[in-house]
């Protein structure tokens, strides 16, 4: 209490006081003992001062004015009137209704200590309550309570009588006692939510273990406990159950049987715990650190399952009947659940979307305003939340607001992980009444708490105490905690719950005796305990007396009522997309980012080939390969960066919403929405500005596509692991590990076909590399850069045809021809020598198998060559296919045994009518596109080289055509395989579902078709990306990851446990002697 | 502010993307023919192309003469990159072999590698560029070394690339690509005589009146190819010049001497004696450098 008020009150106790006929000795010592209970010594002294001058004064004026006239008295009463109102008004300015409630009820309190009830007093006091805007009705209630006495006249609905009789008022509220003598009052004020205590009788009454006086008025604070001269004690939270029985609240029993927790590892979390409670209590959680109080929730809230044991609701099984209870049960973890980048209000109002659905926009607004005002956060409401860096609200705001969050859908039970962690001595208060004044509405509410405030800890109506390893050592009334630990330790004033003066209570003071050592014979503390937590539970499975909870079986009320699928996915996007954009540099940097490097990448790479010219020449640029795959790489790092942290980020506010029963798919999915629209973006500009740079013309829509595709993928990838771990520091630490396989094994930095023999694949890209998401972006663009550019686009098909013929006069057939030479030549070694028969033999049928193999392949390859001239009208006879192929009785033929040099001959005819017939493939193809240049360059002088400038790359050219490769054809047990022009050379397609082919494929075969590269590739990347949701909607990794924890875990547990059996085994040996000694 | 550049940026994306699909008028139609006359038979201008000289001769020749470098006989690369049809590519790797040729004589290493580089490019371009190693002849230019395998490798892949071309059906650039050494030779043979006037030199400009008619013979077989016709002419033109060139071959006095076996033989040298004015060597200079200009311009 401030001076000043302290000051106005004592005024008002002199005005009210000399009234009528002056002060008495009681009123003044009334005065004293007030001042006694607020102030110390000396202060009280000071005021007694004040007092006894002010109504000194008073009385003076009083007696000068009464001497004179009678009808200065009315005008006395009016002055008097005008200063109360002056004094009253300074009040209102600076007091809380609160506390002007207790102030108007000390008012009272004085004029009762001699039941001098006159008209001046009366009317004083009453000016004081309408200035204090007391309602008529509380006037009298307060009224009623300081001067009443006897049941009959208390009979109000405010009020409730604590008596032995069964004679229960018509309105008035009724705890029924043992044996007592006279009543016990509590009077309601509803407006400032404040109790006062009277008691009427004559026996020792204790309020919080301090005698209750007779008649005097007393605060009934929350936690306070009233103890009868016998029978039970009377605690906070009965009272409040009483009122609270004409509030329409849902009824709830919550029981605990036997729950018991044993973690992975197989340490034990919970043991054995038993309780059970009603609605509107607030439970507190009390225990060391390690003692098991975040499991204790997590289990009773249902986040974690118990091992055994059961939680029940109204009877429904709060683990095996979830579905039941959907809605019942809110929780409010430890960290924050505020997304940082929205405001107060907007972090309300969207939790509050996903939570009613059945809600209007109007309503919503009104509902999270409501709670706003009710937290005091209105007024903060269009501040961004911040971080803690960034502060732009208090930590007890944010408190309340990650409170608020819950409190919006008013669930009947709700737990909450230490409210009061960080936040000062104020704020903690404020959230703990909020929590207590929710009880009062019927809530069930577990808090867990560490080392509170004495109003704080007297604020719970049950507290429990667990100790370390899980055991629950104590569950009731919080202050009686304190007098059975002191009670079991033996201590003086054990029966003292709270200090006698002040009325504080030490709940250290609790773990001090549980948490006790023993002293060894040098003073000096031991590790061990003096009462281990096994033999506290003893001590309390002894001496617990359970309360009985009023069993209720009623369908708990669910407040909850969760949106659709459609609906949750559009509020996840415009809350995620609200927060992205107020993140000004988020939202600058991803825009800029991907053009800037653009520009930077083309910008460097813009080589004009010619020193003494200026004319950039696209053809000449050796970079485009590169610049094709340093976009990918481009795209692969912006995709992952930016979506790295995403889920990360909101993983405790997923918790949460995973509580709330929301769709993971929904909002996985407005995740997925709002990246791949930037990824789109980005991919664009990039493309944009960095295509234009390097001349490529006609390809943005392709090179868009591609890079937007692996953006996606990248994206994709990022919320994987996103989801996964735990701190940013390993996500960013993980990202090379993802970026640099595929940089390595997306084709461009390493050949294929020169990696290591243990990956490598001799004519397909090997199997690793199908899996990066590069190596098929690379591809398609190279491929389709080369063959779709304008200037190729119309040469293709003719270079094709031009290479399949090359490829095959001059690698193909000769090393054909090779083969039945060395054939020749070894079955002359058997003839001539004879010897080493089985070696030679070996030899012998691999050249054959080649032989056999690739001729009959090409069989079937020439008759397609043939038929595409015949398509393609560069052939116009046509003649009888048996010409070019070689017959079956031929491939009869080749074997050691058969295989004359009569049938070599044979063989290489048919080789040689296979170069014939290349021969004019290539002549046809070729002149064809002589022709083809003809007409371009009589369209238009020149077009020809001026189109291959600005359409075609050379580097890129030598590239997919693989001019550098030194041998075009390459031996692999029975085959041939073609390292020259892979652009040119088609899939094979005798696999019906493998996809797989040679790097730089012009076209990919799958179930039985051809596709073009380029919509393959997507294909396939678009494939990836879809897969990659899988593991992120189950969340994989993250149990992989677990797995590998747990194992580790166990793994160094079994260890520990060898260490220490060595060590009892050490003990024990140590030991023996001693006992043997003993025996002596 | 956002939503006006997102759709600015949505805009410009589908201009592009919409200038993009705009049709190309330059693309030739799919249906164009291919009949390209007859087809000649390679056996019978085979024999007549293995005698003609290799792009090595005019340069060895030229080595002797001990005259000063000049890099304005030789075709630049810029011009050699521009040739597009097959037939000025054949030409142009022809000519071009005669200028490595040259370029080898003054080692010119920097020189020689921009050539190889060029001639890659075109021997590519004919599909011919198996038969040219252009990693090895790089490496051989560039750390100076042993230029003699370097010419020899040069001719040797100029001779599979002829082979080649002539074993698939393309007679006619092989034509062209010896035409191309021939004509280059001479060229280069022309200038530096005006350089050094050099009695050898004249004989071997005048010598090439035989081959001339060679040529013309072996270039008629496909006079009914597009761009033969003018190449017939302009050697037409040219033989009319070397028709006024008198060449007789004498036969010297008959000579024993030691084989290489050890074993006397008689020898009877032959010599040919080349009557040529130098009003007329100036005529015929002029000529070729004409005809090789015109050839290598657009």
């Amino acid at each position: 209490m401030s001076e000043e008020i302290l000051k106005a009150l004592m005024q008002l106790f002199a005005i009210i006081a000399k009234q009528d006929e002056g002060v008495e000795k009681n009123e003044v010592k009334y005065v004293e003992t007030f001042l006694r209970s607020q102030l110390s010594e000396d202060a009280v002294e000071e005021y007694m001062d004040l007092f006894t001058k002010k109504a000194a004064a008073e009385e003076r004026t009083l007696k000068r004015k009464s001497q004179v006239r009678d009808s200065d008295a009315k005008r006395t009463s009016v002055i008097d009137s005008v200063r109360v109102l002056g004094i009253c008004k300074k009040i209102n300015k600076t007091l809380s209704q609160k506390q002007k409630v207790i102030v108007l009820a000390r008012l009272y309190e004085l004029i009762n200590v001699d039941k001098k009830f006159s008209k001046l007093r009366m009317e004083i006091i009453n000016t004081v309550a309408e200035v204090f805007n007391i309602t008529k009705s509380e006037f009298v209630d307060i009224e009623t309570f300081v001067m009443q006495d006897i049941m009959r006249e208390l009979d109000r609905e405010t009020l409730l009588v604590i008596n032995d009789s069964n004679d229960r008022g018509l309105h008035a509220k009724h705890i029924k006692t043992e044996s007592l003598h006279g009543n016990i009052v509590i009077l309601q004020v509803k407006s400032a939510e404040l109790f006062f205590l009277k008691y009427t009788g004559k026996q020792d009454v204790f309020l919080n273990g301090l005698t209750i006086y007779n008649n005097r008025i007393y605060l009934f604070a929350p936690g306070s406990t009233i103890k009868l001269p016998k029978g039970r004690p009377v605690y906070y939270s009965d009272v409040v159950a009483n009122y609270m029985a004409d509030l329409k609240i849902s009824k709830l029993s919550f029981e605990v049987k036997d729950l018991q927790f044993t973690f992975q590892t197989g340490d034990i979390g919970l043991r054995n715990i038993n309780f059970s409670v009603n609605h509107g209590k607030l439970v507190g959680i009390m225990g060391a650190s390690g003692s098991g109080k975040t499991t204790m929730l997590n289990a009773l809230s249902g986040i974690t399952a118990p091992s055994s044991g059961e939680v029940l609701i109204n009877g429904i099984d709060l683990h095996r009947q979830h579905e039941r209870l959907e809605g019942v049960i809110g929780y409010i973890p430890q960290d924050d659940l505020l997304i940082e980048e929205l405001t107060v209000f907007q972090n309300l109002y969207y939790n509050a979307k996903l939570c009613f659905k059945e809600k209007n926009e109007e309503e919503l607004v009104a509902v999270v305003n409501k709670t706003l005002k009710d937290l005091g956060l209105f007024d903060r409401k269009d501040l961004k939340v911040g971080n803690a860096m960034n502060k732009m609200i208090s930590g007890g705001q944010r408190k309340r607001l990650n409170i608020a969050l819950e409190l919006i859908r008013e669930p009947s039970i709700l737990f909450v992980d230490e409210p009061t962690s960080g936040l000062s001595s104020r704020d903690s208060e404020n959230v703990m009444e909020l929590l207590s004044e929710l009880t009062l509405k019927g809530k069930l509410i577990f808090v867990v708490i560490h080392q509170p405030a004495s109003d704080i800890y007297k604020m719970f109506d049950r507290m429990m105490i667990l100790d370390n390893g899980g055991y629950l050592i104590y569950y009731g009334n919080p202050v009686e905690a304190i007098v059975y630990f002191k009670t079991i330790d033996n201590q003086i004033n054990s029966e003292v719950g709270e200090c006698p003066t002040c009325g504080n209570v030490t709940p250290e003071l609790i773990f001090n005796i549980v948490e006790a050592k023993v002293v060894d014979e040098f003073g000096q503390y031991t590790e061990q305990r003096k009462i281990t937590p096994p033999q506290w539970e003893n001590h309390f499975k002894t001496k617990e007396i359970l309360e009985e909870v009023e069993k209720n079986s009623d369908n708990p009320i669910s407040t909850l009522n969760i949106p659709g699928w459609f609906r949750q996915l559009k509020i996840f996007t415009i809350r995620d997309v609200l927060s992205k954009i107020s993140n000004r540099q988020y939202l600058v940097l991803n825009l800029i980012e991907s053009p800037l490097l653009g520009f930077i990448l083309a910008f460097l790479i813009r080589y004009i080939a010619d020193p003494a010219s200026n004319i950039y020449i696209f053809y000449d640029n050796k970079n485009i390969p590169p610049y094709i795959f340093m976009s990918i790489v481009v795209a692969l790092f912006l995709g992952l960066t930016v979506s790295a942290e995403e889920i990360y980020r909101d993983r405790k506010i997923l918790k949460r919403e995973k509580f709330l029963n929301l769709s993971r798919s929904s909002y996985l999915m407005s995740k997925i929405s709002i990246l791949v629209f930037i990824s789109a973006v980005q991919a664009i500009l990039y493309v944009l500005i960095g295509n234009s740079i390097l001349g490529i013309r006609g390809m943005i829509f392709e090179y868009w596509l591609f890079l937007f595709t692996t953006f996606v993928f990248a994206n994709m990838m990022g919320l994987n692991i996103s989801a996964t771990f735990n701190s940013a520091v390993t996500i960013y630490i993980l990202i090379p590990l993802l970026l640099i396989p595929q940089m390595a094994l997306g084709g461009a930095m390493f050949s294929f076909d020169k990696l290591n023999r243990m990956i490598g694949s001799v004519d397909k890209v090997p199997l690793v590399a199908e899996f990066m998401a590069s190596r098929w972006a690379y591809e398609a663009l190279m491929v389709h850069q080369f063959k779709h550019n304008e200037f190729e686009e119309v040469y293709f098909e003719v270079d094709r045809l031009k290479s399949i013929a090359g490829f095959k006069q001059t690698y193909f057939l000769p090393q054909l021809i090779e083969s039945l030479d060395a054939i020749e030549i070894l079955q002359e070694e058997i003839n001539e020598k004879g010897a080493n028969k089985d070696s030679i033999r070996k030899e012998m049928n691999i050249e054959f198998a080649l032989l056999k193999n690739e001729m009959s392949k090409e069989n079937t390859r020439i008759i397609k060559v043939k038929n595409e001239l015949i398509n393609r009208k560069l052939i116009s006879t046509v003649d009888d296919d048996t010409h070019i192929l070689v017959p079956p009785d031929v491939f009869k033929l080749m074997n050691p045994q058969k295989f004359d040099s009569e049938a070599n001959e044979e063989v290489r005819e048919y080789i040689k009518i296979w170069d014939e017939f290349y021969s004019v493939v290539f002549a046809k193809a070729d002149t064809k596109k002589e022709k083809m240049k003809d007409w371009q360059n009589n369209n238009e002088a020149g077009s020809f080289n001026q189109r291959r400038k600005d359409y075609h790359n050379e580097n890129l050219d030598d590239i997919v055509r693989n001019v550098y490769e030194k041998n075009k054809i390459l031996r692999y047990k029975d085959k041939l395989i073609q390292q020259d022009e892979p652009i040119f050379l088609d899939p094979d397609d005798s696999d019906f579902i493998g996809f797989r082919t040679h790097f730089f494929a012009p076209k990919k075969y799958f179930l039985g078709q051809f596709y073009e590269t380029f919509w393959f590739n997507i294909t396939v990347i678009w494939f990836m990306s879809i897969s990659l949701y899988i593991p992120l909607y189950y969340e994989h990794l993250k149990k992989i990851i677990d797995m590998f924890d747990n194992i580790s875990t166990s793994l160094k547990k079994r260890k520990k446990k060898k260490i220490k059996a060595i060590q009892e085994v050490k003990v024990k040996s140590a030991e023996e002697p001693e006992e043997e000694k003993n025996d002596d | 502010m956002n939503k006006k550049i997102l759709l600015l940026l949505l805009i410009s994306f589908i201009i592009t993307v919409s200038c993009n699909s705009g049709g190309d008028s330059n693309k030739p139609p799919e249906n164009i023919g291919t009949e390209d006359g007859p087809i000649v038979d390679p056996e019978a201008i085979n024999k007549i192309i293995e005698s003609f000289s290799s792009p090595i001769e005019t340069a060895a020749l030229i080595e002797d003469l001990k005259v000063a470098y000049s890099n304005k006989y030789l075709i630049p690369t810029e011009v050699a990159s521009e040739f597009d049809s097959n037939y000025k590519k054949a030409l142009g790797l022809g000519m071009l072999s005669s200028d490595l040729g040259y370029l080898n004589v003054y080692q010119r290493t920097n020189s020689i590698v921009e050539y190889l580089t060029v001639i890659r490019r075109l021997s590519d371009d004919l599909d011919v560029d198996q038969f040219f190693d252009f990693q090895t002849l790089k490496r051989l230019a560039t750390n100076n070394e042993d230029l003699d395998s370097l010419m020899f490798l040069s001719v040797n892949s100029y001779n599979r690339m002829d082979e080649h071309l002539r074993k698939t059906q393309r007679s006619d650039l092989s034509a062209l690509m010896v035409t191309g050494v021939w004509l280059e030779g001479l060229y280069l043979a022309c200038q530096v005589n005006k350089q050094a006037d050099n009695k050898e030199f004249r004989d071997r400009i005048g010598e090439q009146k035989n081959i001339l008619n060679d040529l013309i013979l072996v270039l008629k077989f496909f006079e009914k190819k597009p761009h033969f016709p003018e190449i017939i002419a302009s050697f037409a033109e040219l033989k009319e010049l070397y028709d006024n060139v008198k060449i007789t071959i004498q036969v010297g006095e008959s000579k024993s001497q030691l084989d290489e076996k050890g074993v006397y033989v008689i020898v009877q040298d032959e010599y040919t004696v080349v009557e040529m004015s130098d009003e007329q060597l100036e005529e015929i200079s002029k000529l070729v450098e004409k005809i090789r200009n015109k050839l290598i311009s657009a």
